[in-house]
């Protein structure tokens, strides 16, 4: 292996062997005040998957409802609070922290060759600030009534005339907010680490690509977060003193609360997106076993999309009664858009071209993450042109965009992350055959659940609603169906990944055979994470630089790589 | 610091080396600092109309960027935190801009689209800034003693239009009155306030001033703040 | 991992060398105070806008604040942030031993670090004091902001107060933009409630700055500081100069208009 690791003195690896973060302190109470950055995304897993488990339980419920016309569970109140629940948690406590807070905190300073993020109690703090505003949502939940949608659009969530929309948004709000500075010091801390915490050969042509992306999201989280939290502050404001900002009736004006809500809310969309991107990146390249294609364009690209984030948010109210001068800028930068998406696609599918594929069940994931990106990409151009959002705006067909982008997207992504690190993670394989099983009724019911959508939205059913006409029943149950063959897909997965913590086989270093630095580790990796700070002296795809023990290092007569492919 | 100690056994990157600087330049810099904040107050003190602002705002950003290049040490900061820090006036400035493109241009779209109505109350839609002036609400202070004769002449102005009453607002409807309730309600008529002409003027500029202008002039302004918002049916019970 | 080789007591063990750990933290800072633009950036859009919509209430409003109160204030910052300066520098400076006396610095060493962060600290209470008045001023004559506009200390009893009459006609009658001299803008609740959360917030920070200024000035007077090693100092000092920024708009932009 080119990092000093793999030459370590056999004597200094010996002398600690066998120790590793999961083994180097015990208790709870050393996890609760754990500094190690991986700890801390463990501890950060184990809540967005909870916090996924709680979003996902609210998602069926909605589609169960929905499955028949009239009521079926719930009453038309309690539905706008399981949509509204459905949405702020999956966004807010889930997506937002799922790859860059999760994987990203454990992965990010391995691959970096660093003993840990720049800021480690910082790191810690905000955690336990994310957990703060966890618990102001379920307060919100528990009192009850929020039914504002996520996007807690004004007037209607200063809660005038509206009985209910009362103090339970003053709790999300702050939740919300709460959970927001949580994101913004985890940006924070990962350009400060990108920036000084590199291992000694590792320049920026040498960052991997995940980095790239993470990096592009912090800049995200830094700049964009804020705006949400000051909008948050006004809007609280205006909900408990009504200091006539975003409130109409004392001349406030509620475009503008959209105005702020989707400066934050449209670059929050590649707060989502990004790592997605980043972690394809990785699986596309390992499983493809070869240099990836355009590596500085794929960079260059990430840090592009975020910065076009921020130019473009007008597109979500284009039937808000904006300008239409507006509208028009709008539109056309959104289009912009689709160019750095293009060349990440382009470049993905170029690696592939003679690559040497291995269908491994984090690369399906990423096969579904292409597929379902590019068509939620694609659709998104039908939103961005005025003409035709029009007529799209605010049904199903939106939801059907997002969702593709969001689940198709982020979440695939996330899911192959997790399948890609959970050997480095845990020290352990799982079960290849139920993940595979796995991926594909998730990918089935995904595409069930959320096609249909795409149909019943351009024939013009409204999203939100509690109920519809009849031509879209068989469209909603379809829908609802593909929800339900979902949840079983995620039901398999935790049973695998449940299956893989108690008898799982344990994991070698580099089961992926993968060129990236985080392999190059133990698996579950060193407290500090190398032995020694590695030395870099080639790119994280170059294959071809790798000797083949490098790639098979741990159990050369056992290459998992074949065994996936068998 | 550079000339304190030296650590032979390491090299200069091990550490720190801060600059150092004079105590006079700060100093200095404190006296430019609160001699711009009298030149500000100076300025405002002279009535340059609408060059007021961007003379403050031109001030500010001379004392600011003072402060950032000597009390934050920018001139010798790393070159990434410079340009990040700047750079995130630029996307404030990304913020300001876009927002106030459609705050400006709202309800003004020129010849192809007319003037824009509310469908909820066949109104014109909340939008332009000179608009709303020329239409803008006020409270009339109680008379003087002893000037209740004038207010009759300017009574002509007044109108019955209901001034968005708070009283929809939960907490002081439970309070009892309104704090509106002081002063009698009154929306200021378009020959009254100062800004009628301008907006005249601008709306001139467009073909379809007419139609805007016809439709202050008529009286038509009643519940524009009520218009504002999704909810306008309601804000325009009081007509 | 050994730890043995590692270097002075202040570096984190994750960190190589001292000036690694200290750009670190300055990068951190720095991003962290562009954070901060960014979110005093979304009070600025509001008030820009409301600013052109309803002139007459902004004239109106920024003569009903104190413009005498609001230059103190900003003069007593900016005493305050060169103080900040100026107990960074006494710190960089450090001990000076070694240093033959007509070498050395003036104002430097651990105690005058202290001194310089004790009057900031001194500065900035100041200014809370003055925030105080205003503030208290403001509730007792109710220029309060939003559905409490003209209600003094919060209780709305229909009629506006005396006092509030009498500055409202004050007011009016001295701005420049204004629709007859007892016509009050109705807007001016808006204007308010803007120019209570952008002063409220920043004094929050403030009052943070205050507390970030004492926890500093301990860790100073327990000698944690010395040439090598300020990085607290630094960025404390660097997180007052952003309150300082913040006001500096804040005065012209609340207090200064025509
Ligand atoms: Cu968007």
């Amino acid at each position: 292996m080119t990092v000093e690791a793999a030459t370590a003195v056999p004597s200094d690896a010996s002398h600690e062997a066998g120790d590793n973060y999961l083994t180097h302190e015990r208790g709870l109470k050393s996890w609760l005040i754990t500094l190690d950055h991986k700890r801390i995304g463990i501890l950060y897993l184990a809540s967005v998957l909870l916090a996924f488990l709680l979003g996902g339980v609210f998602a069926i419920l909605v589609r169960t409802e929905l499955m028949f016309k009239g009521q079926t569970l719930m009453e038309a109140d309690t539905y706008n609070q399981m949509f509204t629940l459905h949405g702020a948690i999956m966004v807010f406590l889930f997506i937002i922290p799922s790859i860059p807070a999760a994987l990203g905190n454990f992965i990010l300073p391995i691959q970096l060759g660093a003993k840990d993020v720049a800021f480690p109690r910082l790191n810690l703090a905000s955690f336990y600030i994310y957990m703060l505003g966890t618990v102001c949502l379920v307060v919100a939940i528990v009192v009850g009534e929020v039914n504002t949608g996520w996007t807690l659009y004004a007037p209607y969530s200063i809660g005038r005339n509206v009985t209910g929309a009362g103090s339970s948004v003053l709790w999300v709000t702050l939740g919300v907010f709460i959970a927001g500075f949580s994101s913004i010091l985890t940006g924070v801390n990962f350009m400060a680490t990108v920036h000084k915490m590199r291992a000694p050969g590792m320049h920026w042509k040498r960052l991997p690509l995940f980095i790239w992306g993470l990096y592009a999201t912090a800049v995200i989280q830094v700049l964009a977060t804020p705006v949400l939290a000051i909008t948050l502050v006004l809007l609280f404001m205006e909900h408990t003193l009504s200091i006539g900002i975003f409130d109409p009736q004392l001349g406030g004006d509620p475009v503008l609360f959209q105005h702020f809500f989707w400066f934050y809310s449209h670059p929050a969309v590649y707060i989502m997106i990004l790592p997605g991107m980043a972690v394809v990146n990785e699986l596309i390249a390992t499983f493809s076993h070869r240099k990836i294609f355009g590596y500085m364009f794929i960079a260059m690209s990430s840090i592009t999309l975020a910065l076009l984030s921020f130019l473009v948010w007008g597109h979500h109210m284009f039937a808000s009664g904006m300008s239409e001068y507006a509208t028009m800028v709008f539109s056309a930068l959104t289009f912009l858009v689709a160019i750095p998406s293009g060349v990440k696609v382009f470049n993905w599918l170029a690696t592939l071209y003679q690559g040497s594929i291995s269908f491994a069940s984090p690369m399906l994931y990423a096969l579904g993450f292409i597929a379902l990106f590019t068509i939620g990409g694609l659709t998104g151009l039908f939103l961005g042109t005025i003409s035709t959002d029009i007529h799209l705006h605010d049904t199903y067909f939106v939801v059907a965009h997002f969702h593709y982008v969001m689940v198709g997207g982020t979440v695939f992504g996330f899911l192959g992350g997790l399948h890609y690190w959970w050997p480095k993670m845990v020290g352990k394989m799982y079960d290849e055959k139920l993940a595979k099983i796995s991926w594909f009724l998730v990918f089935l019911g995904f595409n069930v659940t959320f096609f249909s959508q795409f149909i019943m939205g351009s024939q013009g059913m409204p999203r939100r609603y509690y109920d519809y006409l009849d031509q879209f029943q068989p469209l909603h149950m379809t829908s609802s169906g593909g929800a339900y063959i979902l949840a079983v897909g995620f039901l398999i997965m935790a049973y695998m990944f449940y299956k893989s913590l108690r008898s799982g086989e344990k994991a070698p270093p580099n089961p992926w055979a993968s060129a990236g630095y985080e392999w190059m580790t133990t698996s579950p990796p060193h407290p500090h994470n190398f032995e020694e700070t590695p030395v870099i002296t080639r790119g994280p795809y170059d294959y071809h630089l790798c000797t083949e023990e490098e790639l098979w290092d741990g159990f050369p007569e056992d290459f998992p790589g074949e065994k996936a492919k068998a | 610091m550079a000339d304190a100690h030296a650590h032979a056994e390491h090299g200069d990157d091990y550490y720190v080396h801060a600059h150092i600087t004079p105590a006079r330049t700060y100093v200095l810099v404190l006296a430019t600092l609160l001699f711009l904040t009298f030149l500000t107050v100076l300025a405002y003190n002279v009535h340059l109309g609408d060059w007021n602002l961007f003379v403050a705002v031109l001030i500010a950003t001379i004392k600011a960027s003072i402060v950032g290049t000597w009390f934050m040490h920018l001139k010798y900061e790393q070159r990434f935190n410079l340009i990040f820090f700047l750079g995130s006036l630029f996307f404030v400035i990304i913020f300001l801009g876009y927002t106030v493109n459609d705050t400006e241009h709202r309800g003004r779209q020129g010849t192809l689209t007319g003037v824009r109505v509310d469908p909820a109350t066949g109104k014109r839609a909340f939008g332009s800034g000179s608009v709303l002036q020329a239409e803008g609400e006020f409270i009339r202070l109680p008379p003087l003693p002893g000037e209740a004769g004038q207010a009759g002449q300017e009574g002509e102005a007044d109108r019955d239009g209901e001034v968005p009453e708070p009283e929809a607002a939960g907490a002081a409807a439970e309070d009892g009155a309104a704090p509106t309730a002081a002063g009698e309600p009154a929306e200021a008529g378009d020959s009254e306030a100062p800004t009628a002409g301008e907006a005249a003027a601008e709306a001139g500029a467009s073909p379809t001033a007419p139609a805007e202008a016809g439709e202050e002039a008529s009286g038509a302004t009643e519940g524009t703040e009520g218009t504002e918002a999704t909810e306008g049916a309601e804000a325009t019970e009081g007509e | 991992m050994a730890h043995a080789h590692h270097g002075p007591d202040y570096l984190a063990h994750h960190f190589d060398t001292p000036k690694q750990q200290y750009e670190a933290a300055k990068i951190g800072m720095w991003i962290f105070l562009a954070q901060e633009v960014l979110f005093f950036s979304g009070l600025f859009v509001a008030y820009f806008i409301f600013r052109k919509w309803y002139p007459e209430a902004w004239s109106v409003g920024s003569h009903l604040l104190n413009w005498k109160m609001g230059t103190l204030n900003t003069a007593v910052l900016l005493l305050s942030s060169f103080t900040a300066a100026m107990a960074v520098r006494a710190a960089q400076i450090g001990d000076q031993k070694g240093v033959p006396d007509k070498d050395k610095r003036k104002f430097g060493g651990q105690a005058w670090t202290g001194h310089f962060l004790l009057l900031t600290f001194v500065f900035a209470g100041a200014f809370m004091v003055v925030k105080y008045f205003e503030y208290t001023h403001k509730f007792h004559v109710g220029t309060l902001p939003g559905q409490y506009f003209g209600c003094a200390n919060f209780e709305c009893t229909g009629t506006m107060s005396e006092e509030l009459v009498e500055e409202l006609r004050a007011a009016i009658a001295s701005a420049h933009h204004n629709a007859g001299p007892d016509l009050v803008p109705y807007h001016l609740r808006s204007f308010f409630g803007l120019y209570f959360v952008m002063t409220g917030l920043h004094g929050i920070h403030v009052l943070i700055g205050m507390g970030l200024i004492a926890w500093i000035w301990n860790k100073n007077r327990k000698g944690e500081f010395s040439a090598e090693y300020n990085t607290p100092v630094d960025n404390v000092a660097l997180y007052w100069h952003l309150v300082d920024l913040v006001w500096i708009y804040l005065f012209p932009l609340l207090y200064l208009i025509d």
